[in-house]
């Protein structure tokens, strides 16, 4: 007969044993996952139908605490709205790149713009993006500028941008940043030119 | 086969022990001097009650605490003697201090956590009465401490006639969370040292029939029970409450509907967190308490400590989030305003959720002269934010004629530039290097009152500057900027 105590004792050690067991298994599937995608060579992104054209994209350094503008090529549609995605997804990608000027979370993308009367874009990013974010002033005020002044810069006749994530309104990007207000292009330009 | 039978039993107590828990409301200690009025959390380790010591001693000297190994040793100027120093050494897991040379038991082991030194807040006067030479009176189960004999009683005073009028006398410029339940007129006093010594009284009058007080987690709440919906005015410059039977509400539903919500007193001594800042809906049948506001200080700076709550802000370390860091420098900069006799509203003074709309409304219903949101990135350098919003004229017409709640400080903005500009330079002084610039930050935006935000540099051991020099260069450049600076409009 085992007293009841040892016996206590023993069910609360199997039940740590089984809990560590499954985070180290929960470790292990994770670890598996990232070489899996690491070394996943299948197409991932949809082909795009488009002109290759040079795209503006103004990036956000934040050791230097500016904005620059750079020129790349990327397949845009012409359709206002897949053209502005696609426009958004070419900047992600650029600070999903390594070494990046202003790091994002990977995983982090642009669910899909929205236009509005054709001056009012509505970007819904991902949950990814913002919940990977990193927390500050200027690193959250600089990625919510430097999308709405690339978008606008593409895109010149949008005047006003409202940001949502995963569809749904919030309050801030990851603590900081006001997302819950609808921004002028033209404000943001300004401040963008300043910081430039 | 006997051990299956265990495992359910095991979770159902492991479930009942911590759902409890989790929606318990977090307990807190109210702490009344005469120099401040703050409340600091209460963590139960080992089934008892511990309190943070530097929390505890901070608002009231400038502690210095250090530590070597686990001896830690906090001195502070005597309040006694100027020139002269008070010193306390615990050490982790001893249940003796060393308080001013002289050996004192302590209710149980002091301990650290996150850093901090924790000691039992059972028997506390054992250390604060030797450490800072001062009467203590604390109200253990309310979680109330009075230092300095600050608590002081309600006298009540009914005036018989038609209607009776009962009027509460304090010794103090009060300020308590007024609303109504029913005929019912609970007032709630957190930052005020009020105290009764009948907990019930029978009120032989038509109108007011009963009175009852009590003391809860850091809170002294009495009701004034009636026959009909109740008021409350302010009198003797907010020293006296009158309370008498409401007027009747308006025939026309709708004129009520527009009223706006009743504004609670404001001082440099009430956390705006204690506002009931969206108006609560009325009862059926009752009439929200008017407030009548007690004068508004002509100057008053107003310090949001940057998140808290279940907003945790930037995680510097899994065990250091930003919100602890904003409101060790939101005290510290209160301590360096306060120096220079300039009055101050803290947005939150403990672990307080406060949503960003509620920032805005306490901040504005307090008519600052100046605002300061204060925040914490890792990085290298401090900055200094002004709202990015397009400047518009700023003329005293605009800033009282109808503001947009999105871009209310677009009519501050020259002041806000000034302010930060006048902040730099003190900062500078200080040969700190600082940048300024416009962000997308609320609750800057909505704010109606020069505003900045400060981003502090942090690392995993804290502040990566001297938390001093900001406070005073902050503290500094709004005294510089006060004959500039209007408020109380």
């Amino acid at each position: 007969m085992i007293p009841r105590n040892v016996q206590i004792t023993l069910v609360l050690l199997l039940a740590a044993i089984f809990g560590s067991g499954i985070y180290i298994l929960a470790l292990h599937l994770g670890t598996q996952e990232g070489l899996r995608r690491g070394a996943d060579q299948r197409p991932m992104t949809a082909p795009v139908a488009g002109a290759n054209e040079i795209v503006k994209l103004t990036i956000a350094y934040d050791e230097d605490g500016v904005f620059r503008t750079r020129d790349v090529s990327a397949v845009v549609p012409a359709e206002p709205s897949a053209r502005a995605k696609s426009v958004l997804e070419t900047l992600i990608g650029y600070y999903l790149s390594k070494p990046s000027p202003h790091e994002l979370a990977d995983g982090s993308g642009v669910n899909s713009v929205f236009m509005v009367n054709k001056k009012l874009a509505v970007i819904d990013l991902n949950q990814a993006l913002a919940e990977g974010h990193r927390s500050g002033v200027m690193v959250e005020d600089f990625t919510l500028m430097s999308l709405i002044d690339t978008l606008a810069t593409n895109l010149p006749q949008v005047e006003q941008v409202k940001i949502l994530i995963n569809g749904k309104e919030r309050e801030t990007l990851a603590g900081h940043a006001d997302i819950k207000s609808t921004y002028s292009t033209a404000a943001i330009h300004k401040v963008v030119a300043q910081l430039q | 086969m006997r051990n299956c039978g265990i495992l359910p039993i095991i979770y159902c107590l492991l479930l009942c022990f911590l759902l409890p828990l989790s929606a318990a409301e977090p307990e807190k200690l109210s702490v009344y001097a005469p120099q401040a009025r703050y409340s600091i959390p209460i963590m139960t380790l080992d089934g008892r009650q511990y309190i943070g010591l530097l929390e505890l001693v901070e608002p009231l000297a400038a502690p210095q605490l250090t530590v070597e190994g686990k001896r830690w040793r906090l001195r502070m100027p005597d309040p006694k003697t100027a020139g002269k120093f008070a010193e306390v050494e615990f050490e982790e897991g001893s249940t003796v201090a060393r308080i001013r040379g002289h050996l004192t038991n302590l209710a149980g082991p002091a301990r650290s956590e996150n850093r901090r030194l924790l000691v039992p807040m059972h028997g506390i006067g054992t250390i604060l009465i030797p450490l800072l030479g001062t009467d203590v009176t604390f109200h253990e189960a309310a979680r109330r401490l009075f230092l300095g004999g600050t608590a002081s009683a309600i006298s009540s005073e009914l005036r018989k006639g038609e209607p009776s009028t009962l009027a509460l006398h304090f010794a103090e410029t009060i300020n308590p969370n007024i609303h109504s339940e029913g005929n019912a007129l609970i007032l709630s006093f957190t930052r005020d040292p009020v105290v009764s010594f009948t907990e019930y009284q029978s009120l032989d009058d038509k109108l007011f029939s009963s009175s009852a007080y009590e003391e809860k987690n850091g809170t002294a709440t009495l009701t004034i029970n009636g026959s009909a919906p109740l008021l409350a005015k302010f009198a003797d410059n907010g020293r006296t409450i009158l309370i008498s039977a409401a007027p009747a509400p308006p025939a026309a539903p709708a004129a009520t509907a527009s009223t706006p919500p009743a504004a609670p007193p404001q001082s440099q001594l009430e956390p705006p967190v204690q506002v009931p800042i969206q108006s609560e809906p009325a009862l059926p049948g009752a009439v929200p308490a008017p407030v009548r506001r007690p004068q508004i200080p002509a100057f008053v700076v107003v310090i949001d400590p940057g998140h808290g709550g279940t907003d945790t802000g930037a995680r510097i370390t899994p065990s250091l989030p930003e919100k602890e860091i904003t409101l060790s420098l939101a005290r510290k900069l209160r301590q360096e305003l306060q120096a220079r006799h300039i009055a101050v509203s803290m947005l939150r003074d403990s672990d307080a959720d406060l949503t960003l709309d509620q920032r805005v409304v306490a901040a504005n219903l307090a008519h600052p002269a100046a605002f300061i949101s204060l925040h914490a990135e890792p990085g290298d350098s401090l900055r200094l934010y002004t709202a990015a919003l397009p400047a518009s004229s700023g003329t005293a017409s605009e800033r009282n004629s109808f503001l947009l709640w999105q871009s209310a400080q677009g009519a501050f903005s020259s002041e806000s530039s000034s302010l930060a500009s006048a902040a730099a330079s003190a900062i500078n002084k200080r040969k700190l290097s600082v940048q300024v610039q416009p962000a997308f930050l609320q609750p800057l935006h909505s704010i109606a009152a020069p505003a900045i935000a400060v981003e502090v540099p942090v690392d995993a051991k804290g502040i990566k500057i001297p938390e001093d020099q900001v406070a005073d260069a902050l503290a500094e450049a709004i005294a510089q900027r006060k004959p500039n600076l209007g408020g109380g409009q």
